[in-house]
Formats: structure tokens, C-alpha cells, sequence
């Protein structure tokens, strides 16, 4: 009984070990066999074979605008997605939508205060292999981004939204996990700057959008 | 620079009346109906007692009747007849302390009488006669200790001045004595709490003349009479002052040029001043009145023929006990004739009051000084119009509370009026700042108001306008600091704010104003 209990853990590590080494990098099937074959390849093949992605992409912004870190904190946690297209390896698009919510407390009287920001790049990314199942990418292009600010100030009868244009640049390493999936250690720069009227106080108010953005995604390749 | 904590101050100006528009009561009228009364005469304490006294006609005789108020005026008993009746009485005068002792006097008949009160009015003695013969114009003084003097004219050979005087609140009085030799008129008496005493009138000789005696043991003794006016021309209608000091400032009527004279003395009245001219030679002036305070201020006033049959109110002041005065000149309205001036005065405030005609009406108006007669307020009117008021007086203790008592018909009789001085609560103290709210997107920019703690409760009212309708808000506070919160503003615009402050009465006070810019 005891012999047939060991027998049966050594066939799951066993199998478990042989379904997670049964995909190169680009995601093609290969077997025990091929393993020092894939190896070999990762290295000499082309690696713009990489395919189009999708990546879901957890992170944490810090604010750049000084009033932002005041009021709400040095930054946030923030979600992003991105889907990546291939134009010419190693040349892809991307795009890439955001999203936070802060909350913090205005200056001096202490007003519970939310913040959301929605910031969307779009451009260019080149994403270059170091080893088989490691890549580095940098990327750039123009952003928006929207901001909502929301409080129970009782002066202010609405909420209020404001965006702007600027640009996103960003970098990162891609780590092949498992057949299509892959981790994507990133950081950008999500930069935007507003200067307006403010309607209340007729004061000009400057504010930057963006801010530092690093974090660990995942993304799925197809 | 913390840049989430910049709270900053921009342009701020407070504003704060120059004098204070004092407020008074609507009349009350204190006299019962259906009788003539008239000449009023009023003083009061330091605790809100006050006692008005006046003659009333019964039909075929005048009373003297007495009403007295506990509460500033606000209320009054019902008037008491406190002379003999069945004989004609009239020139009531009155006098208080401050422990609740009164002594009443006047002409009854041909004689002096007075009765005194030892319950700030309440209840009065029966009369004693003072005179032994015709007697009129009698004035009474009374202190603190229990001395009270009364001097009147009295027939003795000539009409000479004659004094009495009680050393127990005017409960018994000693024989009266002359202290004049000739004919002599007008006598006034002045008193202070320990017993110094200084009588003037005007005397006949070879010139009708001022002169003094005065009494340093409470009218026991008195001195020999000195003339203080100019001993070549003819003077009358003295009138007197005396401070804790032994300042003592007279003031009278000098016939010969019709002017307005007056002199000094610093020793109790001992020794005097050379006379000095108030009013500007060739003048038609009357009815000279003075007051002086502990400080050394001494406003005069009297009435100068404008063009008949207008008269002004003339006033002038001197800070330094009468020794220099200022150039006179008119606190009556302009073509509006004003007689019968009185002036009341204390540390901190004058008042002066007088009957004038308002278009076609005649009434009794006042009007204020806070510097001792450099500038005074526009004038009130007290007494309502449609029917004449005449003859005023007025009595005002250290802290400005003042009551002011006047005759007026009613159509069909001649009343008594009184009109009280309302206390206003205390202007009060703001300034104003701007500050900024400040959250990610947007700004609240607001202006501050903060009021200074009022140690009594009461209530800030903020307003936007002059007219005070509408406040903004309200907040209520005892003695702690207040601050108004004025959202949303636009900056690069001033907005002027009125801040009042309401007493647990419902009284408000005049606004302090504040703009921010």
C-alpha cells in the first residue's frame, strides 16, 4: 500500500514537471525530448515570431503633481489592461487603458475627497529577447487622461472632471511562465499637465495628470 | 512656504463710527391724563433709580408729584402727590445719591417746602417748610453722606439768599441763613461727596453781579460772598460745576454786551479766575448751562438769537477745567429755531438736549459728543410731533445711561415725557481674511470674518448689506472667538461685509464693517 502511494506521488511530479517544460517561449509544443532543442532555438530563432497579447496589469502609480501627494497620498493602487499587436517584429502597437481611485482629504479642513483617473496611451512598442524566456521591451506614445474628483464638500453641488493630453512612455521585461502566459515587469511614465481657470475661485490651477507607474502583469499571448 | 497651509491675508479695512449714534426709547409718557403737568425735573443714580418730579394742576391748584423708575427708565411707578394740596406749589427740584435717598423741594404757596425719600422714591416724607417768609427758587444738592443743602430766595427786607442744610439724607433740616446782603436772584448750588459746597447768584449793588460763597463743612458755615464776574457790568443767570477736586467752573450772562462769561477756580471755589468771554460780543445769547467731568471737560451751551425769531444752540468746550476754551458754534439744526438747552456729561460721553422746531412741530431733540464737544451727532428727535414739547431735562450717571423728561400736550392735556437711553450692545471687534480650500481639481476660495469674543452671550449676525436685511448667517457665542465662513468667492473681488451683534434682549448693535479684497 505504502510502495503504491509512493509510486503514485512520483508520476504526478512527474507529469506535473513534464506539462509545465511542454511549450517553448513563442508557445509552440515540444516534448521531453526537445527540451535542449527549444533551448537552442530561443536563442538562434527570430524572436519577432512573438505573437499578438493581452495583458492585465495590476501596479501602483505615484502622483507626480505635488497637490495630488498632499491631498491624496504619494499615489495608488492602479489596474491597467494593454493589448499588444504585431506590425514588424520586432515592432508592435499597443494600447493601454488604466485606472485608479484615491481618496484623501482636501487642504486645510479635512474633506473626504476621491479622485479617479482613466489614463489611455497608445503607440509603439519594441520588444527585444535577452534569453529564451526573457524579453525587453520599451514602448512610447500619446496618452489622455480623464480625471474625476468627487467630495462631500457641500459648496460643491457635482462632482467635477477635467482631462488632457500628454505622453506615455514606458519599459519592461516580459518572462515567459507557462505556454501563452507570460510576466511583465513594467514601469511608465504617464505624463499630462493642465492649466485652467478654476470656475469657483477664478484662480488658475496647474496640476499634473500623471505620474510613476511600475508594477507585475500578466499577460496571455495568442 | 507650506503650500496646502497658506491661509493669507489680503487688503483689510474695519470701519468704526467716529462718535456713537446713541439710541433712545420711544416717549413714555409718566403723568397721569386728564391733568396739565409741566415742569419736569429729573436725576438718577449709578444703578438705574431715577425720580422725575413736576407740578400737576388738580383744577384749581398745582401738586407736585413724583414717579420714580428702578430699571433706567424703562418703567415707572405711578405718580404720587408729595406736596401739600389746596395750595398753589410749583419749581419742583430734585435731587439723589446713590444709596436710594432723595430730597425734593419747591415753592408752595409763598413758602420752601421739601420731603425726602430714603427708598430711591418709593415713599416720601411729609413736607416741611423751610422758609420763614416769601420764599421762591429753590435748588437742592445731596450727597452720599447724608448732607443735603437747599437754597432758595427769601424776602427779608430784600430778596437775599438763604441756605439750610440736613445732615441726615434731608429727614430734619437746620434754620436757614443768609449768605447774601442784597437783593439777589438765580441762586445755584453745587456739592461734592465730602461735603464741599459752592452756592452762586447773581447779586444787586451797583451792578447786578455773580458771586460765590462757598461752605466746606456741607452748608454749616460759608464763607463771605466774592464777586467772580466783572464788577462793572451786569451779569445774571449763573450757572455752576463742581468735581471731586475742588474744580469748579461758573458761567453766566453778562448784560451789558450780551455775551456768555465764564470763570475758574481749582480750590473749591476760594479763589477765581479772571472772567473770560465765551460767546462773541454782540450776540443775543440766554439761557446759559455748563457740566464738567472728573477729567477736566467742560462743555457750555446757551441759546444766541439767530434771526428773530430763530434761535441757535450754541456749544463750546474746554479740556483743562475751564481754563481755555474753544471757538462756539452751532448744534442746533440750521433754520430751525432751538431754545432751552441742558447738557449732561460724564467720562465718557455728553449730551445735550433741547427743544427745537421740527418744520412746523416743536420737539425735543438730542444730540451726543463722545470727545467732549469736538464733534457732536446728528440730531435725534425724542418727543414725538404733531404736538408741541418744551422745557427738557436730562440726568446721565457714569456709564452713559440717560434719561431725558420734557412736557408735551397730548391734544387736550400737557404731559410728561420720558424717553430713555436704549443700551446698545457693544460694536463688534472683525477683521477679515481670505483663505483657500483647496482639493485636487478645484479651489474653494473664502472669506474669513473673524469676530472677537463678546464676554456676554448674544448672537453674530453677518450681513451683505448696509441696509442690515437678510443676514447671511447667524452664529451665537459667549466670550469665545467667532468666525464667519464666506464660500466660493471670486478672487480679484472685494465684497464688504456688516457683522452685528445681538444681546440675549433682542438689541442689536450698530454693524462693524469689513471689506475684503
Amino acid at each position: 500500500m505504502i510502495n503504491s502511494l509512493i509510486t503514485t506521488d512520483k508520476l504526478c511530479i512527474f507529469l506535473l514537471l513534464n506539462i509545465f517544460f511542454t511549450r517553448d517561449f513563442y508557445g509552440r509544443e515540444i516534448n521531453t525530448n526537445q527540451r535542449s532543442v527549444r533551448q537552442k532555438n530561443s536563442i538562434t530563432e527570430n524572436p519577432c515570431n512573438l505573437n499578438n497579447s493581452w495583458k492585465i496589469k495590476p501596479s501602483y502609480l505615484l502622483f507626480q503633481d505635488k497637490t495630488f501627494r498632499k491631498i491624496l497620498g504619494n499615489g495608488d493602487f492602479m489596474i491597467s489592461t494593454e493589448v499588444d499587436f504585431s506590425i514588424v517584429k520586432p515592432l508592435y502597437f499597443f494600447a493601454e487603458l488604466g485606472y485608479l481611485r484615491a481618496k484623501g482629504y482636501s487642504i486645510p479642513s479635512h474633506i473626504l475627497v476621491s479622485l479617479q483617473m482613466i489614463p489611455f496611451s497608445l503607440g509603439l512598442k519594441g520588444i527585444f529577447p535577452i534569453k529564451s524566456s526573457l524579453s525587453l521591451y520599451i514602448k512610447a506614445g500619446p496618452n489622455w487622461i480623464g480625471l474625476k474628483e468627487n467630495s462631500d464638500y457641500i459648496y460643491f453641488k457635482h462632482g467635477v472632471f477635467k482631462y488632457t493630453f500628454g505622453a506615455t512612455s514606458g519599459a519592461g521585461l516580459l518572462i515567459h511562465v507557462y505556454e501563452n502566459f507570460f510576466l511583465d515587469l513594467f514601469t511608465n511614465f504617464i505624463y499630462g499637465r493642465k492649466s485652467y481657470i478654476d470656475k469657483y475661485s477664478n484662480i488658475r490651477i496647474k496640476r499634473y495628470f500623471g505620474g510613476f507607474q511600475f508594477g507585475a502583469g500578466l499577460s496571455f499571448s495568442y | 512656504m507650506r503650500l496646502f497651509f497658506f491661509i493669507f491675508t489680503f487688503f483689510i479695512t474695519c470701519f468704526q463710527s467716529l462718535w456713537a449714534q446713541l439710541e433712545w426709547s420711544s416717549p413714555i409718557t409718566i403723568s397721569d391724563a386728564g391733568f396739565n403737568s409741566e415742569t419736569p425735573q429729573i436725576d438718577m443714580d449709578e444703578s438705574g433709580n431715577a425720580i422725575c418730579v413736576w407740578r400737576q394742576q388738580d383744577g384749581a391748584n398745582f401738586n407736585i408729584l413724583a414717579s420714580h423708575t428702578t430699571d433706567y427708565g424703562e418703567s415707572w411707578s405711578s405718580p404720587q402727590i408729595i406736596s401739600q394740596t389746596g395750595v398753589n406749589n410749583q419749581t419742583p427740584q430734585i435731587a439723589m445719591d446713590t444709596l436710594g435717598h432723595a430730597v425734593a423741594v419747591w415753592r408752595s404757596g409763598n413758602t420752601v417746602q421739601t420731603v425726602s425719600s430714603s427708598d430711591y422714591g418709593a415713599t416720601w416724607s411729609s413736607p416741611q417748610t423751610l422758609s420763614a417768609g416769601f420764599a421762591l427758587d429753590p435748588e437742592v444738592v445731596i450727597n452720599s453722606l447724608g448732607n443735603a443743602i437747599i437754597v432758595w430766595r427769601e424776602i427779608s427786607g430784600s430778596v437775599r439768599i438763604k441756605v439750610s442744610y440736613s445732615s441726615d439724607y434731608g429727614t430734619t433740616w437746620s434754620p436757614g441763613v443768609f449768605i447774601s446782603s442784597t437783593s439777589s436772584f438765580s441762586p445755584k448750588i453745587v456739592l461734592d461727596s465730602t461735603g464741599n459746597a459752592i452756592a452762586v447768584w447773581q447779586q444787586s449793588g451797583a451792578f447786578s453781579t455773580i458771586v460765590r460763597s462757598y461752605s466746606s463743612n456741607a452748608g454749616v458755615s460759608w464763607s463771605p460772598a466774592l464777586t467772580i464776574s466783572e464788577a462793572t457790568n451786569n451779569s445774571e443767570f449763573p450757572q455752576i460745576t463742581l468735581d471731586e477736586n475742588g474744580n469748579s467752573v461758573a458761567l453766566w450772562r453778562q448784560q451789558t454786551n450780551d455775551t456768555v462769561q465764564t470763570a475758574y477756580s481749582s480750590d473749591y471755589g476760594v479763589s477765581w479766575s479772571s472772567v473770560q468771554t465765551l460767546s462773541n460780543i454782540g450776540e443775543t445769547v440766554q439761557d446759559p448751562r455748563i457740566a464738567m467731568n472728573s477729567s477736566g471737560n467742560v462743555i457750555a451751551l446757551w441759546r444766541q438769537l439767530n434771526s428773530f425769531p430763530d434761535y441757535d444752540i450754541q456749544a463750546t468746550y474746554s479740556s483743562d477745567f475751564g481754563a481755555s476754551w474753544s471757538s462756539p458754534s452751532a448744534i442746533s439744526d440750521t433754520g430751525e429755531s432751538a431754545i432751552r438747552p441742558r447738557i449732561a456729561i460724564n467720562d465718557s460721553l455728553a449730551i445735550a438736549v433741547f427743544q427745537q422746531s421740527v418744520g412746523t412741530d416743536t420737539g425735543i431733540v438730542s444730540t451726543d459728543s463722545s470727545d467732549f464737544g469736538v464733534t457732536w451727532s446728528p440730531l435725534d428727535t425724542l418727543s414725538d410731533l404733531e404736538f408741541i414739547a418744551i422745557i427738557p431735562d436730562i440726568s446721565m450717571d457714569s456709564s452713559g445711561n440717560a434719561i431725558v423728561v420734557w412736557s408735551r400736550s397730548d391734544g387736550s392735556n400737557t404731559r410728561i415725557q420720558i424717553s430713555y437711553e436704549l443700551t446698545l450692545p457693544p460694536v463688534p471687534t472683525i477683521s477679515g481674511s481670505k483663505k483657500k480650500e483647496i482639493f485636487p481639481l478645484r479651489i474653494d476660495l473664502q472669506n474669513i470674518i473673524t469676530c472677537d469674543p463678546i464676554s456676554e452671550p448674544g448672537t453674530y449676525k453677518l450681513y451683505d448689506n448696509s441696509a442690515l436685511t437678510n443676514p447671511i448667517e447667524t452664529l451665537s457665542a459667549t466670550n469665545s472667538t467667532v468666525y464667519f465662513v464666506d464660500h466660493l468667492q471670486n478672487s480679484g473681488v472685494s465684497k464688504t461685509y456688516y457683522v452685528t451683534w445681538t444681546n440675549e434682549s433682542g438689541e442689536e448693535s450698530e454693524p462693524a464693517i469689513v471689506t475684503i479684497e
